[in-house]
């Protein structure tokens, strides 16, 4: 009985191994960051992204399966001017009226490389959705994990800066976003 | 002659003089454009154009301190009053003051509002602040008080200088003007 029940235990943890879930990762906000950089005059106009999460189920061995899903809270924009943070809520821009919050959900994420991976999903902003590639580095060590990358979004197709914005200058088409998010494994 | 002699304003001063004349008033336009255009590409371009014409009137500015400094001054009509020396010399050197403190407030104001600026489209501007709302706000006053002095003793030298030229029958604004002046 006592042997056929431990048999019974190994047993089943080892089938549970074998088909053992991704985990489940949860941000630690702190040690977090997205930033965008936009350009001015062909200048680099830099700002961050202060109110993000980000939600990860994800095994770096076996990452098919896995799903990624980070939500962006625009209201907490800061391009580091009063001026220009007030700017980027009209219409022509965020329209934060209307879009508080963007968000990307992929459940295509593959390995190209060692560590090296790419999360194909959708983009939801300003309430247009976008088939878009996110390319990210894996630095894992037990329970944590840094998650890094960076990608080039053009933001007419997403309708930020309508109107006379809408040509790429003074304020040019191509945004960069670059990410370094620090990831906990959920207990 | 180039240089300035106790009688009369070389070339230098005169270009100085006009070239800034012109800018300044171009630069009123420019301000008071920029500042009521509403949010759009063109109000961002003319402030471009406000901001550099206002760098280029700190150069300016500088070398002609300079170059009054190293040169002599025409002495004023011997007769005049000495209330109306006292009042040339105080508006000449408030005139020097503000074409100096505008730019320079303008300058804070752009750094403080931390907002990417090339001068002429051409090379960054440093920043000579950090970015402060705060001082922004203050600036933005300073800088539009300092306007209002300057319109005002702009006015003043420009009634003394056709007094001068109708009323008095004195060369002093004729020397100013291109090309007279080269009997000395």
């Amino acid at each position: 009985m006592n042997l056929r029940a431990r048999l019974a235990g190994a047993l089943l943890l080892a089938s549970v191994g074998a088909t053992a879930p991704a985990a489940d990762w949860g941000m630690d906000a702190a040690a977090s960051r997205l930033e965008f950089i936009a350009t001015y005059e062909r200048q680099a106009a830099p700002g961050v992204f202060r109110r993000f999460n980000t939600r990860l189920r994800f095994d770096p061995e076996r990452p098919q399966g896995g799903r990624l899903h980070v939500t962006v809270m625009l209201a907490n924009t800061d391009m580091d001017s009063t001026d220009i943070n007030e700017a980027i809520r009209a219409p022509e821009w965020f329209d934060l009226a209307r879009f508080q919050q963007a968000e990307f959900t992929s459940s295509d994420i593959r390995r190209t490389a060692p560590r090296q991976y790419v999360a194909r999903g959708v983009l939801r902003l300003k309430g247009v959705n976008r088939e878009v590639t996110v390319p990210f580095t894996w630095d894992g060590a037990g329970d944590t994990a840094v998650m890094a990358g960076e990608l080039t979004l053009d933001r007419t197709a997403f309708g930020i800066g309508t109107g006379e914005w809408a040509a790429g200058d003074p304020i040019g088409l191509h945004v960069k976003v670059k990410f370094k998010v620090t990831l906990r494994k959920a207990g | 002659m180039l240089r300035n002699t106790r009688e009369s304003w070389g070339a230098p001063a005169k270009l100085l003089h006009w070239t800034m004349a012109a800018l300044v008033f171009a630069q009123f336009a420019l301000g008071w454009l920029a500042a009521s255009w509403r949010l759009s590409p063109t109000k961002l371009n003319l402030f471009v154009w406000h901001k550099s014409t206002g760098i280029l009137l700190l150069a300016l500015v500088t070398v002609r301190i300079v170059w009054r400094l190293l040169n002599p001054t025409p002495a004023l009509p011997a007769g005049l009053p000495r209330w109306e020396r006292a009042a040339a010399r105080a508006s000449h050197l408030l005139l020097y003051l503000l074409l100096v403190a505008m730019p320079l407030t303008g300058w804070i104001i752009n750094s403080t509002a931390n907002i990417p600026f090339r001068v002429f489209w051409l090379f960054p501007l440093p920043d000579i602040t950090a970015p402060d709302k705060a001082l922004e706000e203050l600036a933005k006053k300073v800088h539009l008080g300092l306007f209002i002095a300057l319109a005002l003793t702009l006015t003043v030298h420009i009634g003394a200088a056709l007094r001068h030229h109708f009323v008095k029958h004195n060369d002093i604004l004729a020397r100013m003007l291109p090309g007279k002046g080269r009997r000395a």
